[in-house]
């Protein structure tokens, strides 16, 4: 299996925020991104620092939600995957 | 030697039109592989930018030493004979200046495509490609015809790579790429024969829109998504 790289980790994980509807609890994220609690931590914290991505409280549960920088990535890494595929790159 | 191969005269509006088109197809995808290659910091998207600067370079060179030899070229109709020395040897140099340009960026841009598309990662060997680009387009004494065998058999290697990815990924838009490229290929191969008959720059120049536009509609199709 294909070793995923940087930015296709962050799309997934975006995308595993995504499709619950933008919301999502960590311990769901965990499982979806498919990465260990220590590097999905990591990579959350990065994706806050550049407002992709925000944590909240919900009842007492913390939940990370994604915003619309969040939403524009994934829409700019679809086309660009899109274009890779495409040429061959 | 200077050879002003320009196709019948009655076409050389639609041509300038025709090589606008192509200019602004190519700096399109060059632009987007920039955005690309931001994005990821991949230096692949880099290099595929620069490839399709240059050849949107070379369209746009080709089109203002066209322009400006013709423009010269009217005047060598109305003015006196000594101007007709004058301008002559100044149509010469434009296109002399003009063609050589227009060859190197093309194949520069060509070179760089092959090298993506072979995975040629070395300098070395890139410079060493550079180089007998550079000695066969600036010494040769046929440089339409080296040109074009060149540029014919660069795209005849791009095409086969994108028709392997065609065969991998099976989409539309590799598909049209595939096509793009082989209908590129089929255009240089009948400017070769462009010194016997005229007439085929016509077709060649037609079947080289067709690919970049082939080219437009895979940008357009990536862009909906």
């Amino acid at each position: 299996m294909k070793r995923r790289d940087k930015l296709e980790i962050v799309n997934d994980i975006l995308l595993a925020i995504q499709n619950k509807g933008g919301k999502i609890k960590p311990t769901h994220l965990l499982y979806k991104s498919n990465l260990s609690h220590k590097k999905m931590m990591e990579y959350l914290s990065e994706l806050m620092e550049k407002n992709m991505v925000a944590e909240e409280n919900e009842k007492g549960k913390k939940m990370f939600i994604i915003n619309q920088e969040g939403f524009n990535f994934i829409k700019e890494y679809k086309k660009i995957k899109e274009f890779s595929d495409s040429f061959g790159l | 030697m200077v050879h002003f191969v320009c196709g019948p005269l009655w076409f050389l509006n639609a041509d300038l039109i025709i090589e606008f088109i192509s200019l602004l197809i190519a700096l399109l995808i060059g632009l987007f592989s920039h955005r690309a290659s931001k994005f990821t910091s991949e230096r692949k998207y880099f290099y595929f930018a620069i490839a399709f600067y240059l050849i949107a370079a070379s369209f746009g060179i080709k089109m203002l030493a066209t322009w400006l030899s013709c423009s010269q070229f009217k005047q060598v109709v109305f003015q006196s004979i000594t101007i007709i020395q004058y301008n002559l040897n100044s149509v010469q140099t434009i296109y002399a200046l003009g063609s050589f340009l227009h060859r190197f960026f093309m194949l520069t841009g060509l070179l760089i495509l092959t090298t993506l598309c072979l995975k040629i990662r070395t300098n070395k060997t890139r410079l060493l490609l550079l180089f007998f680009i550079f000695i066969s387009t600036w010494f040769s004494r046929e440089t339409y015809f080296i040109f074009h065998l060149i540029a014919a058999f660069l795209l005849l290697y791009i095409s086969l790579s994108f028709y392997a990815n065609h065969y991998r990924k099976q989409t539309k838009n590799s598909f049209l790429v595939a096509l793009a490229f082989a209908l590129m290929f089929i255009s240089q191969l009948i400017f070769i024969f462009v010194l016997l008959d005229p007439t085929l720059y016509v077709a060649g120049v037609i079947v080289q829109l067709l690919g970049f536009l082939s080219l437009l509609l895979t940008y357009l199709l990536i862009g909906k998504k």
